[in-house]
């Protein structure tokens, strides 16, 4: 693609075509599906856009990190406590609004990923993974410390993010039947949900209750047919400014979809200017041979801390997504499981690959509702079905590490260079 | 000029360099040579700043190059070719060369390339190839190349010859030859294949645990018998 175009900036401009263009596309399909479709796909783009960081950090740099689930977890935060304690932007004055919440998620990603970078780029391999998987467990821990701030073990509830304007309040907590009529449209304030908005996190993460508008209430059975796709996409949104009334067919999974595929194609657009430019063969020439990279110039430590902060802005982007696809914060939802899902879904998709994390995020969606469908069939019972996406995926990673240590991508590329007999070209 | 003065290097307890003092004038090749574990290696990791000495130090046109970064060192004017044709495989010739000068300004990159390229033709010709498809040579003179693109005012080679075939190893250090004869950077050659370094170096320095036994002209200690012996071990 860049060897057609050869003025300066040509890559940029072509990474952003490629980008945009798979941003219409996906947003074309997340408008044509039902929601239950549109919370997958916000599921895979939010994997996507975490894995993208650990395809950085682990496999352009090297650095395993089993934590970053804990990175994720501070952009979830971010997003909730600023979105909900913070009605004006501190300095600039100017009202807050979610996309406020998301820069801020990115800012605490970034700085956290520095510090712990920092301290990582002094730890190789077994130590390294210790510290991360300190992280995966501490952080999360983190919020029963500040139970008022952070809502303790059972979490905070978000209000339901609402497309207007970016993000416009939502005066009553969302849970209740939402006519029209209870949702304001005055962009101008974020309001602070009532104080009983916490739940319990058993309570949170089910599928069924999933947040949901009135609209899409009977999501997994709804026939395609009552919901006019034409009418169900954001533009269906009143945006007159004479109304404050809602299109009852608005889909809040399908807005929340749309959310996390933006955000995705955001971060494979810097992704692959990082990965396929000078910082991506700086990352990948320390990790293959710090000692010719520090004689070649370039600062070990520096790469490492970069890819760190790097990886760390991503999650916490991933993270606030995920914040609003579950409509709620809380430590379970951030655990070690997640971390563990992460580093399963790079190394299965490629670890080196950009692609492999797309392919990484649609295995970790995939596999748990495949392995559900089987268990339904085959009458197993709750401990077997909940312990079975775990055990596939230890045995896929052995497999994988052993047979195909390039993942899916790298396995393919492989094949390509075989059939064509040219050298493998990492994306 | 290298100027080397009383470098002492120790692994804990074990003395790797004792009071080492050897200089390499500008436009010269200088080969230390001296079996396996002399402290050859130890001594161009010191220079390029991997490992800090205990004592000693070593200055490049009368600047202090011990104790700082390796990262700091290259942008010195001191580049060190690793032990090894440490080259990355998944990066092409040409990205594998532009990472020796990433600091520098593109256009400066782009014109000693290019003289890398008039050096090496084969790099040229292999530029968009991986470098994990090249050969042992080819990949030495990757190393070299990639070496040069920091535009050195001083070339260290660790044991360039270390794996090639006879024939390779004689190509690679005429090249090294015409290096320091064209371009006037000063050139430390480590190497154990004593005869073939000797013979294109203009000084050469003999190193045995850690310390310096003779220093001379090359043709000289080429030809004395009892240090073959001792030494050399031919
Ligand atoms: N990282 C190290 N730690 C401890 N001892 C080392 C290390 N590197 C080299 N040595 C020791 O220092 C001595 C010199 O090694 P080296 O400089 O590699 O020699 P050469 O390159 O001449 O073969 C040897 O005795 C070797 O065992
Ligand atoms: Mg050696």
């Amino acid at each position: 693609m860049t060897s057609l175009l050869r003025f300066p900036g040509a890559r940029l401009v072509s990474h952003a075509a490629f980008v945009i263009i798979i941003w219409f596309l996906v947003m074309r399909l997340n408008d044509s599906v039902d929601p239950l479709a549109n919370y997958y796909i916000a599921l895979v783009a939010m994997y996507a856009t975490a894995m993208f960081g650990m395809v950085i950090l682990v496999g352009l740099s090297g650095q395993v990190s089993l934590g970053n689930g804990a990175l994720m977890a501070v952009g979830g935060y971010v997003f909730a406590v600023t979105s909900l304690h913070w009605q004006t932007v501190p300095i600039l004055g100017v009202p807050w609004n979610g996309w406020w919440s998301m820069v801020f998620a990115a800012v605490g990603g970034i700085v956290v990923g520095l510090l712990i970078g920092g301290i990582a780029a002094r730890l190789r391999g077994p130590y390294l993974a210790g510290l991360t998987l300190g992280l995966a467990v501490g952080v999360p821990a983190i919020a029963n410390r500040f139970p008022e701030l952070l809502g303790g073990e059972s979490g905070l509830m978000l209000t339901v993010p609402y497309p207007e304007g970016g993000y416009a309040p939502v005066e009553e907590e969302v849970f209740v039947d939402s006519s029209a009529d209870t949702l304001s449209g005055d962009a101008s304030t974020m309001a602070v949900p009532s104080a009983d908005a916490a739940v319990s996190p058993d309570d949170m993460l089910t599928m069924d209750n999933f947040p949901t508008t009135d609209a899409s209430a009977a999501v997994p059975s709804v026939d395609a047919s009552v919901i006019d796709p034409g009418a169900t996409d954001m533009s269906g949104v009143d945006l007159s400014g004479t109304g404050d009334l809602i299109d009852a067919s608005f889909i809040i999974e399908r807005w929340q979809a749309g959310l996390a595929i933006t955000v995705a194609c955001i971060a494979a657009f810097i992704a692959l200017n990082l990965v396929r430019g000078r910082q991506g063969r700086v990352w990948r020439a320390v990790r293959d041979d710090s000692v010719a990279a520090a004689v070649a110039g370039i600062s070990p430590a520096k790469a490492k801390v970069s890819a760190f902060a790097v990886s760390s802005l991503f999650a916490a982007l991933a993270g606030a997504v995920f914040a609003q696809i579950l409509s709620y914060v809380g430590p379970g939802a951030f655990g070690l499981g997640l971390s563990l899902s992460l580093l399963v879904g790079v190394v299965l998709g490629g670890r080196s690959s950009l692609l492999g994390a797309v392919i990484g995020g649609l295995l970790l969606v995939w596999l748990p509702e495949f392995v559900l469908s089987l268990s339904e069939k085959g009458g197993w019972g709750d401990q077997i079905t909940n312990n079975a996406p775990n055990l596939i995926y230890g045995l896929l990673v052995v497999l994988v590490v052993l047979l195909a240590p390039g993942g899916i991508v790298g396995s393919v590329q492989m094949l390509i260079a075989k059939v064509t007999r040219r050298a493998p070209k990492g994306v | 000029m290298l100027s080397i003065t009383d470098l002492t290097v120790s692994y804990g307890p074990v003395e790797a360099l004792n009071g080492v003092t050897i200089s390499v004038p500008r436009g010269e090749v200088t080969a230390v040579i001296g079996a396996n574990g002399a402290g050859k290696s130890t001594l161009m990791r010191t220079l390029a700043g991997l490992v800090t000495p205990a004592a000693g130090q070593a200055t490049l046109d009368g600047e202090i190059i011990t104790r700082k970064r390796p990262e700091d060192i290259v942008r010195m004017g001191v580049a060190l070719v690793p032990e090894g044709r440490s080259t990355i495989p998944e990066l092409t010739v040409e990205e594998n060369l532009r990472l020796g000068g990433l600091w520098r300004q593109k256009s400066d990159r782009r014109t000693t390339q290019a003289e890398v390229f008039d050096l090496f033709p084969v790099l040229a010709e292999r530029q968009r190839m991986r470098a994990d498809t090249l050969s042992g040579g080819e990949r030495q003179q990757l190393a070299i190349g990639r070496a040069l693109m920091s535009n050195p005012k001083c070339l260290l080679l660790d044991e360039p010859s270390l794996g090639l075939a006879p024939l390779i190893v004689t190509q690679i250090l005429h090249l090294v030859r015409r290096l320091a004869d064209e371009t006037r950077i000063a050139v430390l050659l480590v190497e154990q294949n004593a005869v073939t370094a000797l013979r294109m170096a203009d000084t050469g320095v003999v190193l045995n645990l850690g310390r310096i036994v003779q220093t001379g002209p090359a043709p000289a200690i080429a030809s004395d018998e009892k240090l073959r012996h001792a030494y050399l071990g031919y």
